[in-house]
């Protein structure tokens, strides 16, 4: 599903400097897997899921998702393709402050072709009920605990059924018992979806939540424990 | 959920920011009205005024004796100088002059019994070209005299109540009084040029003539100064082009006040343009401050499948509501204020502060609410377009 051939991605940053943040990069994920990716912070992951979504281009090699090279289609189709295709999970906090939960569930039935109307809302409370948030529908995120929130931003990542689930760092702000909440959750929807996961984490404990780990170090996929 | 409903919950959201650009969207419609309501009354007003001053300049016939003139030049000398009509052309042709209309002294009568004062003065005047006599009768204007009609000063009785008098046996309809002005325009009867002639045809029949003069001269042409040119220079002008006419100039009293009226509404056009500039400015500022305060917000919708022009869309729509909103907001108030404090205002500037004709306002309201939507617009494009174009692990990064 995933194909990353000798990827490279400098970033150059004001002045002359430029940062190298993934290094020669080559990587298979097959349809259904779900991958934990690890490696300290400035690794290079967050580069990496942003490459795989076409949110950045490579600097030198090939980038595919499904054979396509989605970060030289055109605005709308990539657009559509990421709307269609991908579910995101960031880092940071996502949700938008003036949406409730099943406002901000519904966000990406605004901008592609799936399901609309009072199917989509259905939709909407359906994925909510699922990750535990059933009487907190029409909470605003600041009514919200961390954890809560990114209950929230999973449910609005299956929102239009994705095949690809990019997660960033979902439990990076939770302590440990929701950590391990929010990582069977993931268990639970690739066993009952078969969507194909990638997630990165720095927390080497929850390597086992995955079907395969992949560690990195200064931009490049490392075998060893650092 | 629609587009609509994300960008009031982003105008919402930030009531603080959205206040304020609402407040610079209704400033600038609402100071663009009214600066527009005080430039409209003003110009009405200065125009009236102007009118009732009489000419910026009279042109007398070279020789005549300089007599003191205070106050508004409204009718011409009473002088036994006449100087050819065709000098009214010539004077007509002077840069700066922007109307003419001649005036001819015919007599002066003692003792005529018509009025309390000791004099009564008779002078012709042409009702097509006048300018200097028509505000005087702006109630009731009269289009033109026929033979035998004529214009009263205020102090001019026709005897019984009625409105006819006998200038030198000559028989006059008063058609009209004029108001009140001051000054010896208050005893004169004002005649057209055919019944000037009529009546001097008159007096020629009897044994001794009362007066003697060439129906085909004039004594006096009224000069109109085109508004932006100096009465002084133009009467320089008539000096220089003009041989055998002596341009006297209005006192400075008129002026004075025209050019105040000009200062102040330069004052207006000038505050409002800075307004209007401080609050584009500040405009662009709350924008990208917006912009880059959602700078992840907009990377998160564009990983989720928001195109570029959607992105785009959901800013410039929020400045629109904004725009039309609090253009909205300042265009009622101005509206309002001009209808509730128009005397107020009035007093306080001398500047006839009136709503314009319905028609007429509605188009100012529409252009009003142009310019606050075309400022947001503005203001909102160029952080938006610039936020939209960058490479998106940018945004989504802190
Ligand atoms: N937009 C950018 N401009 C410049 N440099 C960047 C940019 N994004 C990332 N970098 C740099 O690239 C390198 C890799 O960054 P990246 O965010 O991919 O790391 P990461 O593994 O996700 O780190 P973390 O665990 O802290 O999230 C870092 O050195 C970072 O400073
Ligand atoms: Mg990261």
């Amino acid at each position: 599903m995933i194909s990353l051939q000798n990827v490279s991605k400098t970033y150059s940053v004001r002045g002359d400097s430029s940062v190298l943040a993934v290094r020669n990069l080559t990587m298979q994920v097959e349809k259904g897997e779900f991958v934990i990716i690890t490696g300290r912070s400035g690794s290079g992951k967050t580069t990496l899921l942003s490459l795989v979504a076409g949110l950045t281009w490579p600097t030198s090699g090939q980038v595919l998702l499904d054979g396509i090279e989605v970060w030289r289609l055109a605005d709308k189709e990539q657009s559509l393709l990421r709307n269609k295709k991908i579910g995101f999970v960031f880092q940071f906090p996502s949700l938008l402050p003036t949406l409730t939960s099943v406002e901000n569930v519904l966000l990406p039935t605004m901008f592609g072709d799936k399901v609309k109307g009072d199917r989509s809302r259905d939709r909407a409370v359906m994925l909510l009920e699922q990750v535990g948030l059933n009487d907190k529908l029409r909470s605003y995120p600041r009514q919200l605990s961390g954890g809560q929130q990114q209950r929230v931003v999973i449910a609005r990542a299956l929102m239009n059924e994705p095949q690809l689930l990019l997660a960033d760092e979902p439990t990076s702000d939770l302590d440990e018992l929701t950590e391990h909440e929010i990582m069977a959750l993931f268990r639970n929807i690739h066993a009952l979806t078969g969507v194909t996961v990638l997630l990165v984490t720095h927390s080497n404990d929850l390597a086992g939540y995955g079907t395969r780990l992949i560690r990195m170090a200064g931009g490049a996929i490392t075998d060893l424990d650092d | 959920m629609s587009l609509l409903v994300l960008v009031l919950r982003n105008i919402s959201g930030n009531l603080f920011r959205s206040g304020a650009i609402f407040l610079c969207a209704s400033l600038v419609a609402g100071l663009g009205l009214s600066a527009t309501f005080v430039v409209r009354g003003a110009e009405t007003g200065l125009r009236q005024n102007l009118s009732r001053m009489g000419a910026d300049i009279i042109a007398v016939p070279w020789g005549t004796m300089s007599q003191d003139f205070d106050g508004a030049h409204l009718m011409g000398m009473m002088t036994e100088r006449w100087m050819p009509r065709a000098y009214m052309e010539k004077i007509a042709a002077v840069p700066g002059v922007e109307a003419t209309s001649p005036q001819l002294y015919v007599s002066t009568w003692a003792d005529s019994g018509f009025t309390t004062r000791p004099e009564l003065y008779v002078v012709a005047y042409e009702p097509a070209t006048d300018f200097v006599l028509r505000p005087w009768l702006e109630n009731d204007p009269i289009g033109t005299l026929r033979l035998g009609e004529g214009v009263a000063g205020a102090a001019i009785q026709a005897p019984d109540g009625g409105q006819r008098i006998h200038l030198y046996g000559y028989p006059i309809h008063l058609l009209r009084s004029l108001e009140e002005v001051g000054g010896d325009i208050d005893q004169t009867v004002f005649i057209s040029f055919e019944t000037a002639l009529a009546i001097l045809e008159h007096v020629q029949m009897e044994a001794q003539p009362a007066f003697e003069i060439n129906p085909h001269t004039i004594s006096t042409a009224m000069v109109k100064v085109r508004l932006g040119h100096s009465p002084h220079d133009v009467a320089v002008s008539i000096l220089e082009q003009v041989p055998g006419v002596l341009p006297i100039e209005s006192t400075g009293f008129f002026q004075t006040q025209r050019s105040q009226m000009v200062g102040l509404l330069r004052t207006v056009l000038a505050l409002s343009g800075l307004t209007w500039m401080l609050s584009l400015a500040f405009m662009g500022f709350a924008f990208t401050l917006a912009a880059n305060e959602r700078r992840r917000q907009i990377g998160v919708l564009r990983a989720l499948g928001a195109t570029r022009g959607l992105v785009l869309k959901t800013l410039l729509l929020e400045g629109v509501v904004l725009a039309l909103s609090g253009g909205a907001a300042g265009t009622i108030s101005a509206v309002l204020s001009a209808f509730l404090f128009r005397e107020q205002i009035a007093r306080a500037t001398d500047i006839q502060y009136t709503l314009p004709p319905p028609l007429a306002l509605l188009g100012m309201v529409a252009a009003g609410l142009v310019l606050a939507l075309l400022s947001v617009s503005a203001a909102a494009w160029f952080p938006a377009s610039r936020l939209c174009r960058e490479e998106m692990v940018v945004t989504v990064r802190e």
